[in-house]
């Protein structure tokens, strides 16, 4: 069987996908579980319908511009940051630590404090989505930033005693696919910062959806926005992907990195 | 300032013979940590004539790579002084008149070939076109015709240092540096290597110094060669190559070039590391 090569690299996850999801729904019936401990995909799409899609959407919207707020302000930290541990290794010294430590406080547990400082609104939920996401972008461009070659200094020097052209024709280029590479874990984290930080309080999104579902028993509604979630991770994964197609150049060494 | 332009009619105007670059009792001393210090290099005098291709061996360590890097005004001496192209190496470089080809190829991986051969030129501001077709003129130079849309990845390691040595000559140095440009190639490329040198040093001649381990290599490319022993690296002797030019694989195996290496690798011995 011949087909493009875009398309078949698509055919086979959405086949495997459909696979699960027939299995699932066979073993629901065969078991005969009710639809409280688990729902069948056929159930998930009727609750879907009957929830409203519009509101579905809306709920999905608070969570999406949550995430692009959180992720806009968080990458464009992570790379002024990255910059400044690579320009200064005082600056490095002052913020090293800082960065590890805002990894290793648990986040789960801060979200409660972060309400009690900045209400139940949208605040709280961009702090979370920022600290969930800058660090994997940081990390990778100061990588990327260090990862020019000696002699290719070398070789801008025999022209230029500028730092700004070393900057601008060499270490921001290499830094390129770095940032991607950052960029695509950031996104996924951006996505949990935002469930995260509206199971502790909300009047709406995805993951207030998910909680309400639970508090009020409705299996099918949390695997409603469980579903949704997840469509919306890998929609924002995809548009990262895409933007890197589109910008970066491939480098061999990050390739084999991420496989 | 003298622009680049006026520095070459100085040099043109110079008599033929006339010194390109020259090492006058050079020395290089750095601190090591811990108050020692290391002596690089020490004594180094020797001169090069415009247009002459001459080659530096010597043990590892011997300081080599170091002498590159004094020359090109990356590295300034403690003692001594270098003269290139009748001024002093930071002014030479920062008038463009010295091109380097490393150990590696250092192309930009997300640049291709033309554009890579083009990057010093860019770097200098020519606009476009010119220094596109400035470029393609060296790529066919070292027989990359056809591939000048190939990404660096794509070529193999001997097609990615023709590629460089494209870079340092489309640049149009007065002095060329080049570093062991060899040393990363398997043992077949970097015999057709040192035979495309040739071709190309015929057709674009410019003042060489070229770094190498290789007796084999120096012998066949060069009109001098310049023995070092290491701790201090300094220069034990310095050898004329009287072979006839063009020269030729078969060359090799006459008596001549077989006593010319025979006798540059006594000179390595007689200063054993």
């Amino acid at each position: 069987m011949k087909m493009p090569r875009g398309l078949s690299a698509l055919a086979m996850p959405i086949f495997s996908v459909v696979i699960l999801l027939i299995i699932w729904q066979a073993y629901v019936w065969y078991m005969g579980l009710s639809p409280f401990i688990l729902p069948g995909p056929l159930r998930i799409a009727k609750s879907a319908d009957s929830f409203g899609y519009l509101a579905l959407l809306g709920n999905a919207w608070t969570t999406i511009y949550e995430i692009l707020i959180g992720f806009a302000v968080g990458n464009f930290l992570a790379t002024i940051i990255a910059y400044a541990i690579v320009q200064s290794p005082l600056a490095e010294r002052l913020i090293y630590p800082f960065l590890v430590l805002s990894q290793t406080v648990p986040k789960l547990a801060v979200a409660p404090l972060l309400v009690i400082w900045f209400g139940t609104g949208i605040t709280p939920k961009i702090i979370i989505i920022i600290l969930m996401c800058f660090f994997p972008t940081a990390i990778n461009v100061v990588q990327g930033l260090r990862s020019t070659d000696p002699n290719a200094a070398d070789l801008v020097r025999l022209v230029t005693a500028s730092p700004r052209a070393q900057f601008i024709k060499v270490q921001f280029p290499s830094a390129i696919p770095y940032f991607f590479a950052g960029l695509k874990i950031s996104v996924t984290s951006a996505v949990i910062g935002a469930i995260v930080g509206e199971w502790v309080g909300a009047e709406s999104g995805l993951g207030y959806l998910i909680l309400y579902g639970g508090q009020t028993m409705r299996t099918d509604l949390m695997f409603v926005a469980i579903a949704a979630t997840v469509a919306l991770g890998l929609c924002l994964y995809g548009a990262v992907a895409l933007a890197e197609k589109l910008l970066s150049w491939k480098s061999a060494e990050i390739e084999a990195r991420a496989s | 300032m003298t622009t680049k332009v006026d520095r070459l009619q100085r040099l043109t105007e110079l008599p033929t013979g006339a010194q390109a670059v020259s090492f006058k009792d050079v020395g290089l001393t750095y601190a090591a940590g811990s108050g020692s210090q290391v002596e690089a290099l020490r004594n180094v005098d020797f001169s090069v004539a415009d247009r002459r291709f001459v080659s530096i061996l010597g043990p590892s360590g011997c300081g080599k790579s170091t002498l590159l890097r004094l020359l090109a005004g990356f590295l300034k001496p403690t003692k001594g002084s270098i003269t290139v192209a009748g001024s002093d190496p930071e002014s030479a470089r920062n008038d463009g008149l010295l091109g380097v080809v490393f150990q590696t190829p250092v192309l930009l991986p997300w640049k291709n070939v033309l554009e890579n051969v083009a990057f010093l030129l860019e770097l200098q501001r020519v606009p476009k076109h010119e220094r596109e077709a400035r470029a393609k003129h060296f790529v066919d130079l070292v027989g990359l015709t056809g591939f000048e849309r190939h990404m660096p990845y794509q070529l193999s390691g001997g097609m990615q240092q023709r590629a460089s040595i494209a870079r340092a000559l489309a640049f149009q140095p007065t002095v060329l540096l080049m570093d062991e440009p060899f040393g990363a190639l398997d043992a077949l490329t970097r015999d057709r290597m040192a035979f495309d040198l040739l071709d190309i040093w015929k057709r674009d001649q410019k003042t060489v110094l070229f770094v190498t381990h290789s007796v084999q290599e120096a012998v066949l490319l060069s009109d001098e060669v310049i023995v070092m022993s290491a701790r201090p690296g300094t220069i034990s002797t310095v050898r004329p190559v009287e072979i006839g030019r063009p020269r030729t694989k078969s060359q090799r195996h006459e008596r001549e070039f077989v006593e010319y290496c025979r006798e540059i690798l006594e000179d390595l011995d007689a200063y054993p590391d």
